[in-house]
């Protein structure tokens, strides 16, 4: 277990490294020459190119890529920021925990939103309760969520005054974001349990459980649900990828300080290194919850289980 | 025929699918049989003719919806099943009657290991018996049916079929049951391992003293198991007896396509004869015999009226206007 | 049907064809889907037609009006009319959005039959590679990639593509896996056709149907994304009006205005439902399996 685990992890590496390489250079060939950008564009030329060499942009870009790398690795140094000069990595460790938070808010509502619902829906499908979650779950998973922060807004705040339109300062102002992006993964949540549950309770082994005289309640929870698990996690896996991007789009709806937020707008002030950072801080989250989600698999599947814990046996036997 | 007699009875069982798409489907049709203690009595029948639903019906997990008992009721030992409530009917399940299915491949939780699904039959009906205890019994268990007891740790993929269909045997027996019911135990297996699955439920039969009811559509495998035999066609019994009586004197023609599409490993090269057509459609039945479209004898009677469950000889019944005639006319000739 | 093996189930296309447009129909829901579908493209193609005039007539005393007989939808803050900008709105997101899809198909296509047709070392990379573009969420992607090239159409239509790249290859490379090994590509390979040919004549046949339902459903997930990166500022930029872009605008004036929020977010949520409704009812009608 541990050994796959251990592979596991080794195998994120590369992946990192490629994610790091391909952020780097898009953001390479972005347009403007930093050193204008810091600088404005009134600058004299001779203080520009002093710029350049002074940020080492005149060194070949591979080159540039290894430092750039060399220095998150060694000294957490995700370079200076264009707009404030201060370093990048400081205001990312002060917005990320906003977003990470944003997004685990989103995640807790999800998660008790869709699951008993999507449970529920499965064992009583064609029931009056399926039919309205699946209809609500349908329209829910076609709405963007910047429009149904819009309009969440609009009801809550505008008209009904109940809650606050913008910012970040406690509970009540976490409950509009986390609806506006939680509502949308819910939807699709709720939609994947369904139909992975709906997989699940016609198998035979159903049929076993009953045969031998066990209750409805424990055949769906322990039989039917313990079997549905894995495309749940995965959905549930790819989703804190949806919601890392919906946070970006509701922290600019709400005006939350997050990594979203300070993204879009150094993108606007293009300030490139606060952008590659926070894209690639982002990136690397995502796949550390991939990765734990593909760790959590091997708990719940057997056949994986099995595979890493009696390889040796196994090739043996056959 | 005296119900307190038969171990089970089945009295005018009538089994439903009601589906939006298909209609009202009629999957069992007033279906009456008994099984003596300690008999072992064959279900034999095409592919839907209802034998599952059959077995689905006394173990009361017809799936609902679609499907729905409308009519009849199952004594066992004296009591209706579909009288009880769900609750006591649990208390049975698995305890004094328990079922075999298919397809072992499917019929194992892939996530349990197969000493939690033996240990969870054990559990729920001997509430009394300690953890130790229970895991004792379920590697005993295990090693009546021929898998060592130390692999009750391992998961259901790391057996083979045969394999698995011996734990799917293990979990049926475990409370030794008063009624196995084996849908087609064989059906997904090798023929080397059909024969073996085969004899190990027959010497399990015998020292548990159990009643089965074998579902099949394999000629052969009731001429190793039955003591009876009942050919159910299109939800109902159209022939039952002996399997002597079966096999030597079968009276239903369809009884006798059965027969006749069966490849002959000691006698001549003689062409194999199919039942032609396919069994009617159970949402909208004819109202005659329902074999009558596809019966090479037969009449306008056939087609207008539905035959009775008649005597041949003995405890010899066929459900066939032109058999049960002929049969009067043998005697009266003989 | 399962028992058939895929060559006489290509044998039997056009009664396939035939029997999954029977199945169709029999859903009501997706007819009615595909009814409102064709009304928002109808309309938005003959946005022309139906308001001559353009998009870009405005008529600042007649701001923020409410819904009338002249105005359908009321006017925005400059005057204009909202309903004739949803509708012109339309055409660039559904272009964009169905230009992308399109892209991102064929470049799946591409990827996903050489991987899988190929499979070893040329599938390795492909899927390495597709796994790098995977462990970036969609939208993060599709920003950087505005970034790097600018805004504009052509750049959304790329920004949005690429992200949905990985998901077609996938689509497309497992049932290439299987079938690679069937008896009648074999066959194929042992009367000596080339991999192109085969791929086209037995393989591309055999995965349309999947391939159509991703289409549909990744069409109605462009919307979104094409719209979302509209309205962060960063894909199709004002005054072309755009679905996206029009909600941007339309945040700054929420308390003086409902209908400049509600419309186009109305516009988009119907064209997405009915795509994603579409795209449901084709997959169960080509896989009635899946449908219990």
């Amino acid at each position: 277990m541990l050994y796959y685990i251990g592979k596991r992890v080794l195998l994120m590496i590369p992946v990192l490294i490629a994610v790091s390489f391909l952020i780097f250079s898009l953001l390479y060939l972005a347009p403007g020459d930093p050193a204008r950008i810091i600088l404005g564009d009134d600058a004299p030329e001779s203080a520009i190119l002093e710029k350049r060499e002074e940020l080492g942009l005149d060194d070949p870009f591979l080159v540039q890529y290894f430092r750039y790398i060399y220095n998150i690795v060694t000294r957490f140094d995700f370079g200076i920021s264009y707009a404030t000069g201060e370093p990048v990595v400081k205001s990312l460790l002060e917005r990320y925990p906003v977003t990470i938070e944003l997004a685990l808010c989103c995640m807790f509502m999800m998660i008790i939103m869709g699951l008993p619902i999507g449970i529920l829906s499965a064992v009583k499908q064609y029931s009056l309760l399926d039919n309205v979650s699946v209809t609500i779950g349908l329209v829910a998973v076609s709405m963007p969520n910047f429009w149904l922060g819009l309009v969440l807004i609009m009801i809550f705040s505008l008209r009904l005054r109940w809650l606050p339109a913008s910012g970040f300062y406690g509970i009540k102002y976490w409950i509009l974001p986390a609806m506006t992006v939680g509502f949308s993964n819910a939807a699709s949540l709720l939609r994947t349990t369904r139909s992975a549950m709906l997989e699940c309770i016609r198998q035979d082994y159903v049929d076993t459980a009953r045969a031998k005289g066990q209750s409805e309640i424990r055949i769906i929870l322990h039989h039917v649900l313990g079997n549905a698990w894995i495309p749940i996690l995965t959905v549930i896996g790819m989703t804190f990828g949806r919601l890392l991007g919906g946070a970006i789009i509701s922290e600019q709806i709400f005006s939350i300080p997050g990594l979203g937020k300070l993204m879009i707008d150094s993108i606007n002030m293009r300030d490139y290194p606060m952008v590659r950072g926070g894209v690639l801080m982002l990136a690397v989250s995502f796949s550390v919850m991939n990765l734990l989600v593909d760790i959590l698999y091997t708990f719940i599947d057997p056949r994986l289980k099995t595979q890493f814990a009696h390889r040796r046996f196994r090739k043996r036997a056959s | 025929m005296v119900q307190t007699e038969a171990l089970l009875s089945i009295r005018d069982l009538s089994i439903q699918y009601v589906t939006r798409d298909m209609g009202c489907c009629r999957a069992v049709n007033n279906l009456s049989l008994d099984l003596q203690k300690g008999e072992t009595l064959g279900l034999v029948g095409e592919t839907g003719a209802g034998k599952t639903t059959i077995a689905r019906g006394i173990m009361g997990i017809v799936p609902n919806p679609p499907g729905r008992i409308t009519q009849g009721s199952i004594f066992f030992k004296g009591e209706d099943l579909l009288r009880k409530k769900k609750k006591e009917m649990r208390k049975i399940r698995g305890d004094k009657i328990s079922m075999i299915f298919q397809d072992p491949m499917t019929a194992l939780n892939p996530v349990d290991t197969v000493g939690e699904q033996i240990e969870e039959v054990l559990k729920l009906h001997q509430p009394g018996a300690g953890k130790e205890e229970i895991r004792q019994k379920a590697v005993q268990m295990l090693e009546t049916v021929g898998i060592p007891g130390e692999r009750i740790d391992e998961y259901p993929h790391q057996f083979s079929g045969g394999m698995k269909q011996r734990i799917v045997i293990a979990i049926a027996l475990a409370c030794s049951p008063e009624l196995l019911i084996a849908d087609e135990p064989t059906t997904a297996l090798d023929v080397t391992i059909q024969a073996q699955i085969l004899e190990l439920m027959n010497k399990l039969k015998g020292e548990m003293n159990t009643s089965m009811l074998l579902i099949t559509h394999d000629l052969g495998v009731v001429a190793e198991m039955c003591n009876r035999v009942a050919i159910i066609y299109a939800g109902e019994v159209v022939e039952i007896g002996t399997a002597r009586d079966i096999f030597k004197n079968r009276s239903h023609p369809y009884t006798q396509g059965l027969f006749n599409s069966l490849p002959s490993v000691t006698g001549e090269k003689t062409k194999l004869k199919p039942i032609p057509g396919a069994m009617p459609d159970p949402s909208n039945l004819p109202a005659g015999c329902p074999f009558a479209p596809r019966c090479g004898y037969a009449c306008e009677k056939c087609m207008a009226e539905h035959p009775e469950l008649l005597p041949v000889e003995g405890e010899h019944y066929v459900r066939c206007w032109r058999a049960a005639e002929e049969e009067q006319h043998g005697i009266a000739a003989g | 049907m399962r028992s058939k093996n895929k060559a006489e189930r290509n044998l039997e296309k056009n009664s396939m064809l035939r029997e999954t447009f029977y199945r169709i129909c029999q859903n009501k829901l997706a007819i009615l889907c595909m009814v409102i579908f064709a009304i928002i493209v109808i309309l938005v193609c003959l946005a022309g037609v139906i308001a001559p005039q353009g998009y870009d007539e405005q008529n600042v005393s007649n701001a923020f009006k409410t819904p009338s007989l002249q105005h359908i939808f009321g006017t925005d803050n400059f005057g204009r009319d909202i309903f004739v900008r949803v509708l012109y709105g339309g055409r660039i997101t559904l272009l964009v959005s169905i230009a992308s899809t399109m892209v991102a198909t064929l470049l799946g296509l591409l990827f996903g039959c050489i991987a899988g047709y190929f499979g070893g070392a040329v599938d390795n990379v492909i899927m390495r590679v597709m796994d790098v573009f995977m462990a970036i969420p969609n939208m993060i992607l599709a920003i950087v990639i505005a970034t790097t090239l600018g805004s504009g159409m052509v750049t959304t239509v790329l920004a949005v593509a690429v992200g949905s790249v990985p998901g077609f290859v996938r689509i497309v490379r497992a049932p290439i896996l299987s079938i690679r090994t069937s008896e009648y590509v074999e066959s194929a390979r042992a009367i000596g056709a080339k991999p192109a040919f085969i791929i086209i004549h037995h393989i591309i046949p055999n995965i349309m149907a999947q391939v159509i339902v991703q289409v549909t459903l990744g069409i109605a997930n462009s919307i979104i994304s094409v719209a979302g990166l509209s309205f962060l500022g960063l894909g199709v930029q004002p005054p072309t009006p755009e679905w996206g872009t029009m909600l941007s605008q339309a945040r700054n004036y929420m308390m003086r205005s409902m209908y400049m929020v509600t419309c186009p977010g109305i516009a988009i949520v119907l064209s997405v439902i009915s795509l994603n409704v579409i795209g449901d009812a084709l997959r169960d009608a080509l896989d009635p399996r899946l449908k219990n």
